[in-house]
Formats: C-alpha cells, structure tokens, sequence
C-alpha cells in the first residue's frame, strides 16, 4: 500500500484485516498443494470444490475477498458461470480462473507477491509438487 | 488450546501433528480446520473419502483422521474407517455424525472414536489428542 506522505515519524499504518481467498478447486491435490501455499504467503484460505461451496460461503455471512477458481468444478456451475455469477451478485469478490495446474501455479505465484508475506517456495514448486503427488496416486493405484 | 507441536519419530522437535478433516459440508469442514489450525495443528480438508483415499494414496503424511460418516462419494466414513485400518493400521480415525441411528448398533461400537454432531470444537481437539496419545 503506498501514501503520498512520506513523512516517516508518521505512526505505522493500521493493521489491515487478513485477506481471505476461497479457493475453488476440484482435485484434492491440486487444491491441498495451492492451499498450503497461498495460507505460507499470509492468505486466510477457504476450500472448496464447487460453486455451491462458494454461495455457501458467502450466504454464510464470511467475508471473501477474492474467489481462486478452477474452470473444471464439480456440479452443474463452471467456473466461467460462477465467476458471472458473483460478479452480478458480489462485485466486491474479485475472481482469478485458472485451468490447469500450470496456470494456477502460476496464478498463485502472481496472488503471493500481492499478499502479505513471502512466498515460502516459488511458484515453479507448486506445480511440481502437485505433479509428484499425482504420480504418487497413479502409482500406488498399481499395488 | 495448547500446541500440538510434538517430536516425530524421526527426532524432528518441531515435527506438528497432520490431522485430515473429511466433511463435505463447506462452512461445517472449514470451521474445524481452521479450529484445529489454531490449535497448532497441520490440518488437511477433503471434502469426501474418496479425496482422503487420494491423499493417503499420495504418500502423504497424515497423523490422525477426523471424518465425518455420511459423505458423496463411493465411501462414507466406515468404509473410509476400514479402508484406513487396512493400509494404515497406525493411523487412528475419529468418527462423527449428527444421525446417531447409522447402521444399527455400529456407532457404540466406536467408542471414544466417535463424536456426535453437533460438537464442541475444544472436545474434537481433546478426543484428537487422546486417540494420538498426546
């Protein structure tokens, strides 16, 4: 946050309230990696894996700032229609979609650099640790 | 509420207790997880057994499981409860339900390994505690 006055004895300025994303993602690797991550760059995170989750949410009375969401949800709502949805009813949550693991990755990365503290990996980190898990799944499927 | 930082096996001092919490209901999963975050807990959230089969699945660590029994999916949280006493025997689960007449008789079977919904959050910590013998 930046101020035109550069008056350093100036006290600090007040704590602003944490920044809670509700990340909306179907793959429970996905979402366990880009969680981990988004809560260690200083992000209240709130999971979820369908449009209904984020309405549930919200109808809750929980504040969200801003909604991370897969295109690909479960349920009839995509996260194109969820992200019109909101928009019409809660244009104060802004939307980031991603597809894919690459794109949230890298989605997440650009979201740390915005939040509060560092990042507690690079964003290259995500994607490959959600790449390592699933070939984890695949192969123990084997056994 | 009191840490749950705890030493590993592998001597790691500052090695934390993994706790999954199974629920597919959104507001009810993310007020546990996060009670359970503040109690100094690693919490993972899944949001069916079948996502905390992919989990364990993945190699990840998990300490303790707290689940909730009637979930979508192809498991609800007995099915979940033996599939983990099979391939993770040392992994403890801790059951809940706000239906008390599940399959009979089966829930007096659980024991202290089953809460009724609704809970108290400072007693799934306590019965979280208990069942990992911290």
């Amino acid at each position: 946050m930046s101020s035109e006055n550069s008056d350093d004895t100036l006290a600090p300025p007040p704590a602003t309230p944490t920044t809670t994303v509700m990340l909306v993602e179907p793959d429970v690797l996905a979402r366990m990696v880009i969680a981990e991550y988004l809560r260690g760059c200083g992000y209240t995170i709130v999971e979820g894996v369908s449009a209904d989750d984020v309405f549930a949410v919200v109808d809750s009375g929980r504040k969200i700032d801003i909604v991370f969401s897969e295109v690909t949800l479960i349920g009839e709502v995509d996260g194109f229609a969820l992200s019109k949805q909101i928009r019409a009813t809660h244009p104060n949550i802004d939307v980031i979609l991603t597809q894919g693991v690459t794109s949230a990755a890298e989605r997440a990365g650009r979201l740390c650099e915005d939040g509060p503290l560092d990042g507690p990996y690079h964003p290259q980190e995500v994607a490959r640790r959600i790449n390592l898990l699933r070939e984890r799944r695949r192969t123990s499927k084997k056994v | 509420m009191a840490s749950a930082a705890r030493y590993s096996p592998n001597g790691d001092k500052n090695h934390k207790t993994v706790v999954l919490v199974v629920e597919d209901e959104v507001n009810a999963r993310t007020a546990a997880a996060e009670y359970l975050r503040e109690a100094g807990f690693i919490v993972i959230e899944a949001w069916n057994g079948d996502e905390a089969v992919a989990i364990f699945r993945s190699q990840t660590h998990i300490d303790v499981v707290f689940s909730d029994v009637r979930m979508p999916g192809s498991m609800d949280g007995f099915t979940l409860e033996r599939w983990i006493a099979e391939h993770y025997p040392a992994t403890p689960v801790l059951l809940t339900s706000g239906v008390l007449e599940i399959r009979g008789n089966a829930i007096s079977d659980y024991g202290r390994r089953f809460m009724s919904k609704p809970y108290i959050f400072a007693d799934v910590e306590q019965r979280i505690r208990d069942l990992i013998g911290y």
